[in-house]
């Protein structure tokens, strides 16, 4: 009997960005994808997600909004990514919203550390 | 490379490299053609996306066609009791984890409902993520000596769900699954699961199961050909019917996130009853077929419930409050029901 994975959550609206994430981190997780913060975060409402890794610049709103609207969710690992500074990302850190701030890009090591913990 | 480090960026895709929001000499050094940055959030009109790439094949996640029998099948219905008149329902939703202290709180959840006096136990996903858990957490409310009556939800792999119950059964369980048995005859209701989640994506496992519009169309081509001598029908899912306000069963940090589906199958011909989890938010509360709330004891001709996670986390729901585990006790008396949340008391909201 194969372990289960822990289920992530991989928000970008880049499809190549997800489909590389997915790539990569398959061998750990099992992987949900959404394209949007409004998606994703349908989707987190739906079941229990071990970690979700979002790209800060999203279509509708940034991913640290995202985060903020599941931060009470209990046991969720939440990581944030970006090419470039995020405004306050000190205070997002400090106050729970984001676990880990990722910038681009990353290392495979650095994905599943900020991932598992 | 980067200093003997492989670096990959999130878009390593065969060879070709894309990436946002990096500095351009790092596109231009990494000869990326596709490296344009992209508008900052809540912009108009994003750039048109690339094509979209065909998902690895390690990533796809599968569910097996066998996830719920047809409803017509020979031996998808089985009486569990005779009709009496009154039938009450002990139902938990989200098992969860097997470790020793939610078991413990769930054995305590368990014998509070039960004392209320219970003809059968449903539960309704969420019961464990293999087979040693299910059957431990299944054990928990299969001990009581109850039937129990299983609908798992977008976490169970159907093949080990089997497993697990069929240990139970070798035990002398009296455990039902509503993925084979569709229709459990309780004599003065039938209770009627349809299992699985709503979008594969949900999946936790290979193996857990999706329901489909099909799945839907044939349960609802079942409830229309049901004879009005019939005991009402008690539906059975883990995903809730999409809901139209705060007062729903699929709220959640203010939206509704439920299945818009579902909503024709709840109807006082089709379906007056319906017991549904997944969204721990809504946990604790019953809405009546306008969508307007049923308070604890108060009978309805239509109720459909979400009993919350009965598991010891503490969950916040939609109300701003905190509850560590809830259960409820569905009462049906002819064509009416009425519905009691039970907690334990160190379990009350704050």
């Amino acid at each position: 009997m194969a372990p289960h994975r822990p289920l992530l959550l991989l928000v970008d609206d880049e499809p190549g960005v997800l489909h590389a994430l997915r790539r990569l981190l398959a061998e750990r997780f099992s992987i949900a994808t959404a394209s949007s913060a409004e998606e994703g975060a349908r989707l987190a409402a739906m079941t229990e997600f071990a970690a979700v890794l979002t790209d800060y610049d999203l279509p509708d709103r940034n991913g640290a909004s995202l985060l903020a609207q599941l931060a009470s969710r209990p046991g969720l690992r939440k990581v944030l990514t970006s090419g470039r500074d995020v405004p306050g990302i000190e205070a997002l850190r400090s106050t729970g919203v984001v676990d880990r701030f990722l910038k681009k890009p990353a290392t495979r090591e650095e994905l599943f550390q900020a991932l598992e913990g | 490379m980067n200093g003997g480090t492989q670096r990959v960026t999130f878009a390593y895709t065969g060879g070709i490299m894309l990436s946002k929001r990096v500095p351009r000499w790092w596109c231009w050094a990494a000869l990326l053609a596709a490296c344009a940055q992209k508008p900052a959030s809540g912009s108009a009109s994003p750039p048109p996306s690339p094509a979209q790439p065909t998902p690895p094949a390690i990533a796809q996640q599968r569910s097996d066609a066998s996830c719920a029998a047809p409803l017509d099948l020979p031996g998808s219905r089985i009486q569990i009791r005779p009709a009496t008149g009154i039938l009450r329902i002990g139902v938990f939703a989200g098992l969860k984890d097997a470790d020793d202290d939610n078991v413990a709180h769930l054995r305590k959840l368990a014998a509070e409902v039960v004392k209320r006096g219970v003809d059968v136990l449903v539960v309704d996903g969420d019961v464990g993520d293999n087979p040693d858990e299910q059957e431990t957490l299944l054990g928990v409310l299969t001990e009581t000596g109850l039937p129990v009556l299983v609908a798992p939800g977008n976490r169970e792999v159907r093949s080990e769900l089997d497993a697990a119950e069929g240990e139970l059964r070798n035990k002398g369980a009296k455990v039902w699954d509503l993925s084979h048995t569709r229709v459990a005859d309780a004599g003065d209701a039938l209770i009627v699961g349809l299992p699985g989640t709503m979008d594969r994506r949900l999946l936790h496992a290979d193996g857990a199961c999706v329901y489909v519009q099909r799945d839907l169309d044939a349960l609802a081509a079942w409830l229309d050909r049901l004879p009005a001598k019939e005991p009402p029908a008690v539906l059975v899912m883990a995903i809730p019917p999409r809901g139209r306000d705060r007062s729903a069963l699929d709220v959640s940090e203010g939206q509704n996130v439920g299945d818009p589906r579902i909503g024709p199958l709840l109807t006082s011909r089709r379906a007056p009853f319906a017991i549904f989890g997944q969204v721990w938010e809504s946990g604790g509360r019953a809405i009546d077929g306008r969508g307007a709330p049923v308070a604890p004891g108060a009978e309805s001709g239509q109720l459909y419930l979400n009993p919350g996670a009965a598991d010891r986390t503490s969950w916040p729901l939609a109300d701003g409050t905190r509850v560590a585990g809830q259960a409820a006790l569905l009462v049906i008396r002819g064509r009416r029901a009425t519905v009691e949340i039970v907690r334990l008391p160190a379990a009350e909201k704050t």
